[in-house]
């Protein structure tokens, strides 16, 4: 197996495992590390493709799109658990589930 | 250029994947945000091994470093008495898994199938290098030939910072300097290491040019020194501190806006001239590492808000 196809392997299955945790996991803090790690497979997936160039030099154009993903990632991060801790403070919840969430007394 | 993989390939991916099982799944979240940070970090060296050392760098500062110390202070901030809930209902978690491991075969095997040499755009980008104003070809693509996506992500970052602004709580006073929260061995440690910090932000901006490094990285390096600072007891910079923050944070914006603009003159938007382009290029770098250093080192701020919560909760800091 060549390693393009090893961390293209990798990349994908962290970004499935990131979008279950999205999906499965009740607290928003959870939420938030599995938004970054299905981001995180996108980006390994991606720069692993770049690999694939058939100069000596990987493609940067992948590059430099992750960069910029990161970065904006980071700022999604922020903006989120700014969100998340003044949810905590007006109610007290540090999830969105209807109904049959514990509220804190 | 692709080569087998070796043994530390294999350990490399098999920890990567552990670790984000471990940071999703484990019941203390404290300790799956610890290991969300290691994950990034061995991200770096995944991205080391695939020859993307301007990624690695940014990776470790931003995606690990930054990010995790968001968490964890959004983590300090709300554990005050964390009630237990159920994490999901058991039928529901039974069609997730179905569909996600439906959804994990179908990309594995398409990434299988993909060819394994595509021309990509190396040929495109090395044969303009020269005229581009930068050595490094990552550097070249990410504010030459992709300058619009660059100018737009510091909007991004800007807006990012408003929006956390808005939303954050609305009374400004943030307490005094050296308050109660502060930490004295991070504060010595900032004062003998700062010095160190505006150094090396200025060698990674310089480097950038012919060598990995570059505008983003040199910033999340500042916004560590900025992140440091605050869990020190410094007083972070707000927007109602006067007219100066307000100008370093939209320098970034502003900073490619006028290299643009004035490019207009010899050329469409954000055309540089090539005789002048190594020397625009390092302009808006400056303008951009300031910009990324503060608006990180203020995001941080909105998240690691100390002053609310019981007496007594503020000396357990981040």
């Amino acid at each position: 197996m060549t390693h393009v196809e090893l961390y293209g392997l990798t990349g994908v299955l962290l970004f499935c495992m990131g979008t279950h945790g999205l999906m499965a996991r009740r607290h928003l803090l959870r939420k938030a590390m599995a938004l970054n790690l299905a981001g995180g497979g996108v980006f390994l997936f991606v720069v692993a493709m770049a690999q694939r160039a058939t100069e000596g030099q990987p493609d940067p154009v992948p590059h430099a799109m992750v960069l910029t993903g990161i970065v904006v990632a980071v700022s999604a991060t922020a903006v989120l658990l700014v969100l998340v801790t003044r949810l905590h403070e007006a109610t007290g919840r540090t999830d969105l589930e209807p109904g049959d969430g514990v509220e804190a007394p | 250029m692709t080569w087998q993989i070796s043994a530390l390939d294999v350990l490399l991916a098999a920890s990567l994947l552990l670790l984000a099982w471990g940071a999703l799944g484990s019941a203390d979240l404290f300790k799956g945000i610890v290991l969300f940070v290691v994950f990034g970090l061995l991200m770096a060296v995944a991205w080391i091994r695939l020859a993307a050392p301007d990624i690695a760098l940014a990776e470790a500062a931003i995606g690990s470093g930054v990010t995790g110390a968001l968490l964890l202070a959004g983590l300090a901030r709300i554990e005050r008495n964390l009630p237990v809930v159920a994490e999901v209902r058991p039928t529901r978690g039974a069609w997730l898994l179905l569909g996600t491991g439906a959804l994990a075969a179908v990309l594995c095997w398409s990434v299988l199938e993909l060819p394994d040499k595509a021309a990509g755009l190396t040929p495109a980008v090395e044969h303009h290098l020269p005229q581009t104003g930068a050595a490094n070809p990552v550097t070249a693509v990410v504010l030459n030939y992709r300058g619009y996506d660059t100018l737009l992500e510091m909007g991004v970052l800007l807006i990012a910072l408003i929006g956390a602004a808005v939303l954050a709580r609305p009374n400004g006073a943030r307490g005094p300097d050296r308050g109660p929260g502060g930490n004295q061995v991070l504060r010595v440690f900032l004062r003998s290491m700062a010095p160190i910090f505006v150094l090396v932000t200025g060698y990674l901006v310089w480097v950038g040019g012919h060598a990995p490094g570059g505008a983003f990285q040199a910033g999340a390096l500042l916004a560590g020194a900025g992140v440091v600072a605050v869990l020190a007891g410094h007083r972070p910079p707000s927007l109602t501190d006067g007219r100066s923050v307000r100008i370093i944070l939209a320098a970034g914006v502003l900073g490619f806006l006028a290299v643009g603009l004035g490019a207009l003159g010899s050329g469409a938007f954000l055309q540089y001239p090539p005789r002048w382009a190594k020397h625009l290029l390092l302009l808006i770098e400056v303008a951009s590492t300031a910009a990324i250093g503060l608006t990180l080192t203020m995001l941080f701020a909105y998240c690691a808000d100390r002053r609310a919560g019981p007496p007594g909760c503020q000396e357990n800091g981040s």
